[in-house]
Order: structure tokens, then sequence, then C-alpha cells
């Protein structure tokens, strides 16, 4: 049982893993000269062939080692990145992905012809390369010889990620190894920066291989530190662990070691007889503290726990119930006016809304995770449709709460599809319109106020309003004389049964449309926009809202009943008295400008006579302003948003329920759907007009 | 239905709508409320009263009577929510609702050989909620099938009509 258990956590590693390899493939194939790219690519592949084996899964394990092998190649120049290569090893990652999960989804054809094309790009090099890392030899004793290795690193080497641990890591697992760490010139805390490396190093290194290997460790980091190799003995074992507390005598005590005091040590210490050796070497405690310390701190890796998304969900939930608690608190303490459990209660308050702000954003993930995986859609999409297309990314570190990102998946994909086989041109129509021939598709995301917008923008196209008008009026969704501006022409594109792809091709045809695309995003309470210019280019704008859990809502009261509007789409409220709303048109008149608005009385069939005063909300989506009349604006209320359930499901105009201070019930108002049946109301009353 | 076969007797909960006595299972009933304070969904079938609190939980509430074919309850001092768990295919597929009656009466036992089917005539009400009759004392309990009750409620089709 407890071994299901680290398989599992296996393959969620494992599947991150992929993950991470797909995005660092595309990248190298980007940027075939990308040192760092490569290295992490190995690294990747090592680290999940290491696992795999640890976890009996042999399948993996032998062929993430051909793979391994291949770019071991690569990493030593033996071999040149080219595309065919990328090609092979996306086709393997992908392999790899369904050995993670269903053994019979394992086309095992496709598995052999890699794994022969791997070979075939391992084989042809002209040396074959050690498979295994050369781990400590014993029996190698004639090569043996003893480095002196002074490694300086300049003050800027943290600066590109590199970590001198590693470099002295991979320095160990060449032979037997001591070093010295020099921290005289660490400055006093305060004038620390902690993107510099202050440490050198001395470093003596036992080992079997050769100057250039031990020289090859270095060879990323080599414009980056000053370095001197110097041999100190040969042929001889020697025993390390007895010379070093003289050595390091000796190393503290000058700053500019000579190599002949060094090799007089050695000498001394030099043992004629072969010894046990020592694969682990511990270093002293102190000794350890220096080296680890500064290095650290260019570290950016943070200390991570994994939780269970559930136990997260649990968290806003209680959460939830503590804001609902909070505001009856608060209520009562205001009825009660006494001072001290007001001052309770605020104290309270406060606490509360921390506890909220940061239970939520727990939840919430950089939106790169999702990003990652659009560049090999893109890249599959522009082989597909022999298009060239460059696809960028910015803002990835932008955070959403996890179930939007979840959910953005299927929008985004039909969108960035959209923009690679409508958007993008193919690359004749590019260069005859004097554009590169390569396409352009940019996914950026970025925070606005209590909201964060994602921009698709291509720079193919574009699209033609009046195609988009005929198209729908052929379609019957307006009438063929209907005014309509450019934006409310390209909102069209999200109706239902609308669909301008003159022929649906592979790529468009399949999934989603359109309009599924605007209902998820709208359940997801944000708005999706159009801009597009012909012959330019087209960007598709999606509005999030942080989060789904909490929000801040008006609380309004209509006929007897409370309702909650989200704050965020209220602009201001304004009284208005019931005389000046008999008039025929449903709109009023704010600052000289006319607003359309919605009787929500009416909406809600509440008989009742309104109040004489009532107020009006004016809202704002998607830059369009509606007023929402209701008898009364109670004040500002801290909404967790439960669900209506199945049963209220249909209902239009309700987004969801709240629960009050005082126990009762609210309903939330969706303003996107009232905003609709505003519309459509107008739409029958014209017709019924006719 | 949740009545379990292998056991003999199957426990059901009593409550009367109009004069009519009814039964469901007592294994899905989860709790009885007095009336609480209902808030209205706008533009919905009127059996459909609304929504409560329940601790927490937003929880609709339909009124049986008027479900069933008979006017709209008046509040009683007996008018009761028996709050009901139906269990889904899946954790998520399972959905909690109150039905409103006009009293609840008291917790009995059938054994199988005691449940006819549901007659074809001469009730007021719609028979296709029902499971089947229940003979207790003098009297005749309709079982009532809560899950066609309730799938009847989420047909779109009657949403939003007048």
């Amino acid at each position: 049982m407890s071994n299901d258990k680290f398989q599992v956590a296996f393959l969620e590693e494992a599947s991150e893993l992929l993950e991470q390899l797909e995005t660092l493939l595309i990248e190298l194939e980007q940027t075939p000269d990308n040192r760092e790219s490569l290295e992490a690519t190995f690294r990747v592949m090592h680290t999940l062939k290491g696992a795999a084996g640890m976890f009996g899964f042999s399948k993996i394990e032998t062929f993430t080692h051909d793979l391994e092998t291949v770019f071991d190649l690569l990493r030593d120049g033996k071999l040149s990145l080219n595309e065919d290569l990328i090609d092979l090893s996306l086709r393997a990652r992908d392999q790899l992905l369904l050995m993670l999960g269903d053994e019979a989804a394992i086309d095992e054809n496709e598995v052999s012809a890699i794994t022969a094309g791997l070979k075939k790009f391992s084989g042809d090099s002209p040396q074959t390369a050690p498979e295994e890392e050369t781990n400590t030899d014993v029996s190698q004793d004639s090569n043996r010889c003893l480095w002196w290795v002074k490694f300086v690193p300049k003050s800027d080497l943290l600066l590109n990620g590199t970590n001198p641990l590693h470099l002295l890591e991979d320095l160990q697992s060449l032979g037997e190894m001591k070093a010295f760490t020099r921290a005289g010139k660490l400055p006093a805390l305060d004038k620390m920066n902690g993107e510099q490396c202050y440490l050198t190093w001395d470093i003596l290194l036992d080992t079997a291989n050769t100057e250039n290997s031990v020289r090859d460790v270095f060879i990323f980091v080599e414009d980056e530190c000053d370095l001197s190799i110097t041999g100190i003995a040969g042929n001889a074992r020697t025993d390390l662990e007895h010379l070093w507390g003289e050595l390091t005598d000796y190393f503290r005590s000058t700053s500019e070691p000579d190599k002949g005091e060094i090799a007089k040590m050695v000498a001394k210490h030099a043992h004629p007889e072969k010894t046990e050796e020592k694969k682990d070497l511990p270093q002293t405690p102190g000794e350890n503290k220096t080296r680890s310390a500064a290095p650290n701190a260019g570290n950016r890796r943070e200390q991570t726990i994994k939780v269970g998304s559930r136990k997260l969900d649990e968290l806003v939930n209680l959460v939830g119930e503590l804001v609902s608690l909070q505001a009856r608190l608060d209520q009562m303490s205001q009825k009660k006016g006494d001072i001290e459990l007001t001052a309770i209660a605020e104290s309270f308050n406060r606490l509360t809304m921390q506890l909220r702000d940061s239970a939520l954003n727990m939840r919430m993930l950089p939106i790169g995770t999702l990003f990652n995986k659009f560049g090999r859609l893109t890249r599959d999409l522009a082989k597909e449709l022999d298009k060239k297309i460059e696809f960028e990314t910015s803002g990835e570190d932008t955070e959403l709460d996890k179930t939007v990102i979840e959910q953005l998946n299927d929008p985004l994909v039909h969108l960035i599809r959209n923009a690679a086989d409508h958007g993008v041109e193919s690359p004749e129509e590019r260069r005859k319109a004097g554009k590169p021939e390569e396409g352009r598709v940019h996914l950026s995301a970025e925070h606005s106020g209590g909201h964060v917008l994602i921009r698709i923008i291509d720079d193919g196209k574009g699209i033609d309003p009046q195609k988009i008008f005929a198209k729908a009026v052929e379609k019957g969704l307006v009438h063929a004389d209907a005014q309509m501006s450019e934006r409310e022409i390209f909102n069209l594109l999200f109706e239902p049964g609308f669909s301008t792809a003159e022929a649906v091709t592979r790529v468009s045809g399949r999934g989603v449309g359109m309009d599924v695309v605007r209902r998820t995003i709208e359940g997801l309470r944000g708005t999706i926009e159009v801009e597009s210019r012909l012959g330019k280019g087209s960007v598709f704008t999606l509005k999030l809202p942080l989060t789904l859990a909490i929000i801040d809502g008006l609380l309004v009261n209509i006929g007897g009943n409370a309702f909650v509007l989200p704050l965020s789409s209220v602009n201001e409220c304004l009284e208005i008295q019931k005389t000046d709303l008999r008039n025929e048109k449903r709109v009023i008149n704010l600052r000289g400008s006319l607003v359309p608005y919605l009787d929500l009385r009416r909406y809600f069939e509440i008989v009742e006579e309104a109040p004489q005063i009532q107020q009006v909300a004016i809202t704002t989506i998607a830059d369009k302003k509606l007023g929402l009349l209701v008898d009364e604006v109670l004040g500002q209320h801290q909404t967790v948003i439960k669900s209506l359930g199945p049963l209220y499901e249909e209902v239009r105009g309700v987004a969801g329920a709240t629960i009050l201070g005082s126990g009762e019930v609210a309903l939330i108002l969706d303003i996107q759907e009232l905003n609709r049946i505003g519309e459509q109301e107008d739409l029958l009353e014209l017709a019924s007009h006719n | 239905m949740a009545v379990e076969v292998e056991n003999k007797y199957t426990t059901y909960l009593s409550f009367r709508v109009g004069k009519e006595l009814f039964g469901i299972p007592v294994a899905g009933v989860r709790e009885v409320l007095e009336i609480p304070k209902i808030t209205p969904v706008p533009r919905t079938p009127d059996f459909m009263r609304g929504v409560i609190n329940l601790r927490g939980e937003v929880v609709p509430v339909l009124d049986l009577r008027m479900k069933l074919g008979v006017q709209k309850i008046e509040n009683t001092i007996d008018t009761s929510v028996v709050v009901v768990e139906q269990k889904g295919e899946s954790d998520e597929d399972g959905i909690t609702f109150g039905a409103l009656v006009d009293a609840v009466e008291e917790v009995f036992d059938l054994s199988a050989e005691e449940i006819e089917p549901p007659p074809n005539m001469g009730f007021q009400f719609d028979t296709h909620f029902l499971d089947g009759v229940g003979k207790r004392d003098q009297e005749f309990a309709l079982l009532l099938n809560l899950r066609q009750v309730f799938s009847d409620a989420a047909l779109p089709g009657q949403l939003g009509s007048e």
C-alpha cells in the first residue's frame, strides 16, 4: 500500500517533469545555442530517469536513458541540435506521458521508432560518450592525480543563475574533493547584496580524470570566473583527510597560496599503499556554514509543501464561514453600541480579512503553468497549417485562482487555435502584405485592479467587421439595417450559431465554439472583448476576477428581499424620483448622457407598489453602462459566494447566493446576464412597437 | 430508490401534505426543520419556494403540496421543512434540498410485503412520483420517490415559465 503512495507521488512528479521538458524543448528549438536550457533539459531527463528507476518503472527508465544519452552528447558539444532531434524528443516526451498513464495506450511502434531514431543520433557521433557519468573508480589508480583548483567567481556570477555549489558538487562527483572557502571579501551584513557572490574557493581534488574534464565542470562559467587548475601530485594516493587539517591552516594564513608549499605538504602525507576510499566526504560543520550562506542567497528556490487542493478548498470554505460570522458580529456590536465589544469586533474584522486574503492567496498559482502548454500547441499548429508562427508569452508570474486557471485552459486553446488558424496568414500572404514571414501570437497576462487581463494578440490579417455583419444577417442574428458599432459587431462573434471560418478546417473546426468560450469566461465572472484592425491583427482580451470564492458586494433591497451586486462592476448610485421614471423610454439622464436601465422590480415580477424614491446602481460591463433600478442601496457586504445548486442552475440573472449577517440568504445578481436581458427586452419592445 | 431489499423492513418518515399521508425512506432524510425564512428566487416556478440558510449551506426548498398538484401550503405551526439528501453517482452529483410539508408525523417500519404498487387512479395527486403504497394503521401511506420529484423540478423547461 505504502508503495502505491510512493508511486502516486512519482507519477505526479514525473508529469510535472514532462511538462517542464516540453517547455524546455520548445525553448531549445527557438534558441538552440542556449546552454542553460540544454543543461536544464538534461537535468530534467536525468531526474526523471533516476526517479523512474527508483520506483521500478523500468520502461520509462530505459527510454529516458536513450534520450538522455543523446542530450549528454549535445551537452558535450559532440552533437549539434537540429529540428529533427527536437521533434524526436517531443515525440518521446509524448510517449513518456502515455507510459505514465495507461500501459495499453503506448504505441510500441512509435516507441521503437523513437528509440531507433535516438540511437542513430547517439551512434553516428564520432565518439560514443561514456554512458554513466564518471564516478570515482578505485581501480584506475595509476592515473590518479591531485589537482589544486583555485576558483574565484566574479561577483555577478549568481546573476545568470549559476549556483557555485552545484559546480562544487559536480566537481565532487569526479573524485575525492576538499574545498576551502574564502569569505574574506564578504562585506558587513547591511552592505551585502544578496545577488552578488563574495566567496572564493581553493579546492583539492583527487581524481582519475584528466585536467580537461576538471575544466569542463566550469565550462559554462569560464567567462565569469578566474580559474586556475594546477597539478600537485600524480600517480600517488593521498590521504586528503589527514592532509586537510594542515592545508586549511595554510590556506587560512595566506590569500595567495603557493603551489610548492602545497606540494610539500601533500608529499608529507602521501600514502605509499592503497587506502580504502571513502566516497562521502563529510565537511567540517563550520566550513559548511560559510560555504552555504552566500550562495544560497542567490539560489531563489523557495521552500514549498505540497498540499492537496481539497484541503485548500476546505480552508477557503471555513474562512468563508468565518467571514459570514464576522459580519454578524459586526452587526451585533453596532446594535449593542458597547465600546468594548466594538473594539473586539474591529480587531476581529481586521484579522478575518487578513486570514481571508492569505487563504485565498494560497490558492493562487502563476498563470505561467498554463501558458507553457501553449508553446507546444502553437508549434504543432504552425507545422500542421504550414505557417511560421512565433509564440511569445509575458506576465507568466501573474497569479490567479487555481479554479480560474483550470477552467481557462479550453477557452485559451480555442482562442490560440483561432489566432493561428484564422489570424496569422500563410508565409506568402504575409510576404505580399509586406510583413515578416513569421507571424506572431502573443499571450500576455497582467493585473488590473481586482482583475487579471489576459490578452491573445496576433499580427495576422484581422477581422473584417463587414464580413461579420453580413454573416450575422445571413444567419438571422441581426436585422440587415441594424445600426451597430464595430464593437457590437465583433461581439456577434460570440453569439451561438456563429462561425466565420469559410471552410471549417481541422484545426479550428473541432472543439468548442466561440459562444462556449464566452460562456466559460462569464461562468468565471469574467468578460471577453475583441479589438481588431484589418491587415494588422486582432486582440482578444479576457478580464477575469482574481478569485471566485469571496467578492466585495453592494447590498441592495428589492421588494423586501436583499440582493448583492458585485461591487467591482458598480460605478455609482443615484437617487431617483418615481416621477422621473414616468417616460416611455427606459433611460435615465446621467449628467447629460442617457443610460438605459432595467427595472429589477419589474423583472422580478414584484407586484407591490414601488417606493417614492428609488435608487439606481450604475454598472459597467465591457464599457457599456446599465442602470439597475432597486428600492434602496443598503451598503457594502463581504460576500462569500455559494452555489445555488442544480435546481436553480437555469435561473437567468442570478449568479449565486450568499448568507447575510442576519442569517438570511441573499441572491447575487449576474450583471452581465442582466445586461443581456435588458438588450433582449429592448428588442422585444421594439418589435412590439413596429 | 434506496429501499434495502436484504433488510426485511424499511424505515419511513411519514408526513402530511394536505390530508394525504406520505412516506419517504428515513435513510435519505437529514433533518426536519421548523419553517425558516425562505428567500425567494425570482422567475422560477411557484412550487420552488426559494432558498434557506442551513448552517451556512444554501439549500433550495420545494413546496411539495404545490408540486403534487394542490395549492400552495399556508404556513401553520405544523408546517415543516424535511431536509433530504439524495446521493448521486458521485459526490458532486448528490443534492440536498428541503421539502415543505404540512406536518411531519412519525417514523415507522414497512416490510416488503406491506408495500403495493401505486394505483393508477383514485388519487388527487400525480402518481408518477410514487414508488408504492404502504399500509399504516387504518390508513394508506403514499411512498414518494423524491428523486423523481427532484428531477422533474430540475427540468429547465419548467423554469422561467409564468
